[in-house]
């Protein structure tokens, strides 16, 4: 009877557990907390903390009794992050994001409102320009608003070039030439740390774009049925991918070191790779871990093969930390005001003077460098976004670990596509 | 203070109607007093009760919310779901990156069965030895256990750098140049430089384990063994290794179920890849679950993770607990 007893409780717990997990996720998840008009709270990417900090403290200033709590993360942390928070009452108030596929998620889940007014009553249209806040808009609608603009380039060491008595490679030929010389001299002729995977897929979507032409991965991006990954031009990328590997290109083991502790990086301020493929926040880690090496620092555009459909003067990027607000109960005055802040000259000259490229008008661009950045990113034939971050994230996924795979010989050029198509199949369905 | 009086207090005839039932209460310690005595059940609930709580909001609970979950096709929280029957689990049987898993996870409860637990056992012994520096032996042997698992994956992601690494630096002072290698940024070598990791980590658990189990075994019997004639390594394959059976199969279902789901390692020093040469079960369910945002999905791989567990485990312990009786039957 003792047992019989217990019995019948726990199985009562257990009716009880299963009646509530019976409901389907989701549907009694509308509570996403409120805005709280004290304390106005902020999740960011960690590479602009300076950037963030003064915008914060001016707001403060002019906002009495508003608190801002802003939390920064890592880049693989805040995407986990983000993902997991967003949507619940542990949401922040005013967030970052890529934009993209991940933007549309947003808005296709209501986790966001709409910034229009904002932008209308700030004057972002003056500013920041039509172009930047269109790339921000689904459907007429803005969601977010861009600040910072950043695009892949190959650096390199003045020094080290000038010492093995190389010049910067002005066709992908000379590029491989440039490679041999670099690494019968005794350096690793460029610093590589591909366990994140997104640096690897820097230079796939540049090469795609050099082999493909420069609107060919629009197509993926809109989900055009006709797209496909088995097209020539994507397994001669992964290709050419494989002949910078045989030319020993990279450092040993690249597929296991992070980039986010520094371990390309390292290799690169203390010489012992010439060069480095990178976003232009690679000058704002220079400034901040290497100031010494910033005067030694030049870049290129990655160099064109004889016969590519892409020319030598095209560019790989995309607009980094664009702000967005949460949808939650209540007023969301004090999110709007910080993201005003957030987004306005003053915190566009603070990302200058920390090497980053603003993307609002007016700040002025002490540093030559990020000067020569804006200049290539304005004469560019073609401006091509980074798939990691406007595809789907189930086929960001597949490309990532194929692309790792491809760098690391783990797989054919043609493997390789017929896998990212099989993915793009499953996820457009 | 008795304890049972606190019980007797709270849980009082006056709150709480006891039917008498003999077998089933505890009488007041004072017999005299003729109290109403409480049922058992109430009393044992009432001590599991912090315990329950915790175990049911935390476990119990998620995982009923994890089985439903495999239904649907979810985007995560505040995200619309839709049911989709068996299609979770169907996929899951359809994708390859999972077979993968399996066969890596299956590496890593070989590794930890057939290395790591002989290893624990081995360093148990030096330490139950008469050896003078034992002491010594046991604080340093026991050190990894200690560390988090985070700042071990960090140290041996520093020990197997390629560029400034011990290992590659200590294989080139020797000339072994052709040695030195990207450990952990090529697939064949990846699962391997990590379960050297593990080993170092977790043998030291058992060692405590088998060392507690060891220095209860009879020392007359040792002693009536070398007077046979008996030489250490006898003692250690017929006495010791016989005796610490029981142990011996705990530490294998421990391990077994570990290694099964086993994740923190992985995830800190190599995510998964590269090329996915050591992504393991749990790893996959992460990526599917936080990274691709299917959670429907990555739920239907935990499911089936938490099956795989359940009948590995019972296997072993069916096993064993077969062989346990054979003998016994044998004598009667």
């Amino acid at each position: 009877m003792r047992i019989g007893r217990m019995g019948i409780l726990i199985s009562g717990v257990a009716l009880a557990a299963l009646t509530l997990s019976g409901c389907a996720p989701g549907s009694s998840t509308s509570n996403t907390g409120s805005y709280n008009a004290e304390e106005v709270t902020v999740w960011y990417l960690n590479d602009a903390e300076a950037i963030v900090q003064q915008a914060i403290d001016r707001f403060e200033a002019d906002t009495p009794g508003v608190t801002v709590v802003a939390t920064a993360f890592s880049n693989d942390d805040y995407k986990v992050k983000r993902q997991v928070g967003l949507g619940t009452e542990a949401a922040p108030d005013v967030f970052t994001s890529e934009g993209g596929a991940l933007l549309a998620e947003f808005v296709n889940a209501d986790q966001i409102i709409p910034l229009d007014d904002l932008a209308e009553s700030a004057g972002f249209v003056n500013s920041i320009g039509a172009g930047a806040l269109d790339s921000r808009k689904i459907d007429g609608t803005l969601w977010a608003i861009p600040v910072l603009s950043d695009a892949s380039f190959v650096w390199y060491s003045k020094t080290i070039f000038d010492e093995v008595g190389v010049e910067v490679p002005a066709t992908w030929e000379d590029l491989i030439d440039v490679i041999g010389t670099l690494r019968a001299a005794g350096y690793d002729p460029i610093a590589m740390a591909n366990k994140t995977q997104w640096p690897g897929s820097h230079w796939w979507s540049e090469i795609v774009t050099l082999a493909c032409g420069p609107a060919f991965l629009a197509g993926v991006t809109a989900g055009d049925p006709a797209f496909d990954f088995n097209d020539p031009c994507i397994v001669e990328a992964g290709e050419r991918i494989q002949e910078l590997v045989d030319a020993a290109a990279f450092n040993e083991g690249f597929n296991g070191l992070d980039y986010d502790s520094g371990e390309s990086r390292q290799l690169f301020w203390n010489g012992t790779a010439a060069m480095n493929h990178m976003g232009n926040w690679l000058v704002a880690a220079a400034i901040a871990e290497a100031p010494e090496f910033v005067d030694q620092m030049d870049f290129f555009t990655l160099p064109a093969w004889n016969g590519a459909k892409g020319t030598s003067d095209m560019v790989t990027g995309g607009i980094g930390m664009s702000w967005s607000v949460a949808k939650k109960d209540g007023d969301s005055a004090n999110a709007q005001k910080l993201v005003q802040y957030l987004s306005d000259e003053k915190t566009g000259q603070t990302a200058a003077d920390n090497g980053r490229i603003p993307v609002i008008a007016g700040p002025t661009l002490s540093d030559p460098l990020l000067q020569k950045v804006s200049e290539t990113v304005n004469v560019a034939s073609a401006f091509q976004e980074w798939p990691n971050v406007v595809l789907n994230p189930t086929l960001t996924t597949v490309m990532l670990e194929q692309v790792q795979a491809l760098f690391g010989k783990d797989t054919t050029p043609e493997a390789a596509a017929a896998a990212m198509q099989a993915a793009y199949v499953e996820s457009s369905n | 203070m008795n304890p049972l009086s606190t019980v007797e207090r709270t849980f009082g005839p006056e709150n709480m109607s006891s039917r008498g039932r003999k077998p089933s209460t505890i009488s007041a310690p004072n017999r005299t007093r003729h109290r109403r005595p409480v049922p058992i059940w109430i009393v044992g609930l009432a001590f599991m009760a912090p315990a329950l709580l915790v175990y049911g909001v935390f476990l119990i609970y998620p995982l009923f919310q994890s089985v439903s979950y495999s239904f649907f096709d979810w985007g995560g929280p505040g995200r619309e779901a839709t049911n989709v029957g068996f299609e979770n689990f169907a996929r899951v049987f359809r994708d390859p990156v999972f077979y993968r898993a399996l066969l890596n996870n299956a590496v890593v409860v070989a590794v930890s069965i057939f290395i790591q637990l002989p290893v624990g056992l081995v360093l148990a012994v030096v330490i139950t030895s008469r050896l003078r520096v034992k002491r010594f032996f046991r604080a340093v042997y026991f050190l990894p256990t200690l560390m988090s698992t985070v700042a071990v994956g960090i140290l041996w992601g520093f020990i197997y750098n390629p560029s400034y690494g011990i290992i590659n630096v200590v294989l080139r002072a020797l000339g072994l140049d052709f040695l030195a290698q990207g450990w952990l940024g090529q697939s064949s070598t990846a699962l391997a430089a990590v379960m050297v990791t593990t080993v170092w980590t977790y043998a030291p658990f058992y060692m405590i384990i088998y060392s507690a189990a060891i220095s209860s075994l009879p020392g007359d019997l040792y002693e009536a063994a070398s007077i046979d004639g008996a030489n250490k390594l006898q003692q250690f394959f017929r006495l010791t290794v016989p005796m610490l059976r029981p142990t011996i199969i705990t530490t294998s279902v421990l391990a077994l179920i570990g290694s099964i789901k086993f994740f923190d390692l992985i995830f800190v020093m190599t995510k998964g890849g590269p090329s996915g040469s050591t992504e393991l079960l749990a790893t996959y369910v992460f990526k599917q679950g936080f990274t691709n945002q299917q959670f429907g999905y990555a739920s239907a791989l935990a499911v089936v993770m938490l099956a795989i567990a359940l009948v590995a485990t019972s296997i072993v312990l069916v096993r064993t607990s077969m062989g346990e009786r054979t003998p016994r039957k044998s004598v009667t």
